[in-house]
């Protein structure tokens, strides 16, 4: 069984105001969900956008958390997912070979690296993964999400995504090998 | 063994470098977390405020609901049980009367003024048959004075060698007095309320009858008002008899209304 989210708290006191559990909830959550962005569509001013559109709805929500429901990790995961899914619904994805290297937002310095083309590299190969191994990369790999969190997250269990990131591990090693 | 190490490696390579590439600028973080605390205190205290709205608009229709479930619960009873003056739900009653008063139509109206005015009347002989009872019951002035007399004497001749001298030996003939006075007082608190219902009954006529008050009445139906009023006051007993004043008023109104018809 999951131990309990400690952010169930933070969320009911934000519920009632308390600006220290608001700010307790953005450092914890604002890098992973912007890297989850990142790793999803690749462009920073967009990460960003969605990164605030993320905690404007939580803003927003707050008020409907209900901790009998579920936690508030996987909540607030789950308005990012979904905000990321109605990007894409409304705009199509920015495919990488599609776009010139600006259109990455990565800096000139960045992409000019070794690291950053492997990154990119990587990225695209992991591109045509099943999208629950997608989302395993993005959330794991990249946001660097805890298996606990994780697990939070995706509604599986801490093992089974244990053999499910091995498994990805497993695929990405033959493209990190060169 | 050693290839596992260097898998190790390469995937903690890969994650460093993508944590380089996905990491947010401080600026952006700064002001997104601004933002969002700010948004997150505005929020705060419009809710607070709703709820507090909320929560006192809630109890205030509850109370309101209780209060009006209340009353016209006592409104109804007191009106279907036609509760008499001296009644504690009296003024529940006449709020009904008024209630339907308002709700109906101008004919009905009529008929509802010939009800609580024959209601009147009824009140007003069931408070007579009250005074009188009263009048019987408690002794008249001249008996009271005597006894009061009586009293004084009495109560002179054993309780002057009392003990206490705090206490006045009139104290008994005293209290006598003041019984009579209450006797008094809740006789002429009755006059007055067969006074008021006085009052009342020919405020019912004048509703009818008089045409300012009530233009939409046709004259027909005054005239029948008229003649189911004056039958009524006709049979009551001597002692139930209205003021001849108020008597006379209510036949001149019936005496000007018949005119009108026969114009």
């Amino acid at each position: 069984m999951a131990p309990k989210d400690s952010f169930n708290i933070q969320a009911e006191a934000l519920q009632k105001g308390k600006v220290g559990s608001a700010e307790k909830i953005f450092d914890h959550f604002s890098g992973p969900i912007y890297a989850f962005f990142m790793a999803r569509i690749r462009h920073k001013e967009t990460a960003q956008d969605l990164t605030q559109e993320v905690f404007l709805k939580v803003i927003r929500s707050i008020g409907q958390f209900d901790r009998k429901s579920g936690d508030f990790t996987p909540w607030i995961w789950q308005i990012a997912r979904n905000s990321a899914i109605d990007y894409f619904r409304q705009k199509k994805p920015l495919y990488l070979e599609n776009l010139p290297d600006e259109g990455t937002n990565i800096s000139e310095e960045r992409v000019q690296s070794d690291e950053s083309a492997k990154v990119r590299e990587i990225m695209t190969i992991v591109e045509s993964f099943p999208p629950e191994e997608q989302e395993l990369f993005q959330l794991h790999f990249v946001a660097d999400i805890s298996y606990t969190e994780l697990a939070r997250v995706t509604g599986r269990t801490e093992s089974a995504l244990r053999v499910a990131i091995h498994r990805l591990r497993k695929k990405l090693i033959p493209y990190l090998n060169d | 063994m050693i290839s596992l190490i260097k898998e190790q490696l390469a995937i903690r390579r890969l994650k460093k470098n993508l944590h380089v590439h996905v990491r947010p600028d401080r600026a952006f973080l700064k002001s997104a977390r601004t933002r969002f605390i700010t948004l997150a205190q505005q929020q705060a205290g419009v809710r607070v405020g709703a709820i507090g709205y909320f929560r006192s608009f809630k109890y205030a229709t509850v109370a309101i609901a209780v209060v009006f479930a209340l009353t016209s619960g006592m409104a109804v009873f007191a009106d279907a049980n036609n509760v008499p003056a001296n009644h504690p739900l009296y003024g529940f009653k006449r709020l009904s009367e008024q209630v339907r008063l308002d709700l109906s139509s101008p004919v009905q109206q009529v008929e509802l003024h010939k009800t609580f005015a024959q209601r009147r009347l009824k009140e007003i002989s069931e408070l007579k048959t009250e005074q009188q009872i009263e009048q019987q019951t408690s002794p008249s002035p001249e008996i009271s004075s005597r006894t009061n007399k009586e009293n004084d004497q009495k109560t002179n001749r054993v309780i002057v060698p009392t003990i206490n001298p705090t206490i006045s030996p009139n104290t008994d003939a005293e209290s006598n007095r003041r019984t009579n006075e209450g006797d008094n007082s809740g006789t002429s608190k009755l006059q007055d309320r067969i006074d008021g219902l006085n009052k009342d009954f020919q405020d019912e006529t004048d509703h009818v009858l008089d045409q300012d008050k009530n233009p939409q009445i046709k004259t027909e139906a005054r005239v029948q008002f008229c003649q189911d009023i004056l039958n009524t006051i006709k049979d009551k007993s001597e002692s139930d008899r209205l003021p001849t004043q108020m008597v006379d008023h209510i036949k001149s109104r019936c005496g000007e209304n018949r005119n009108s018809q026969e114009d």
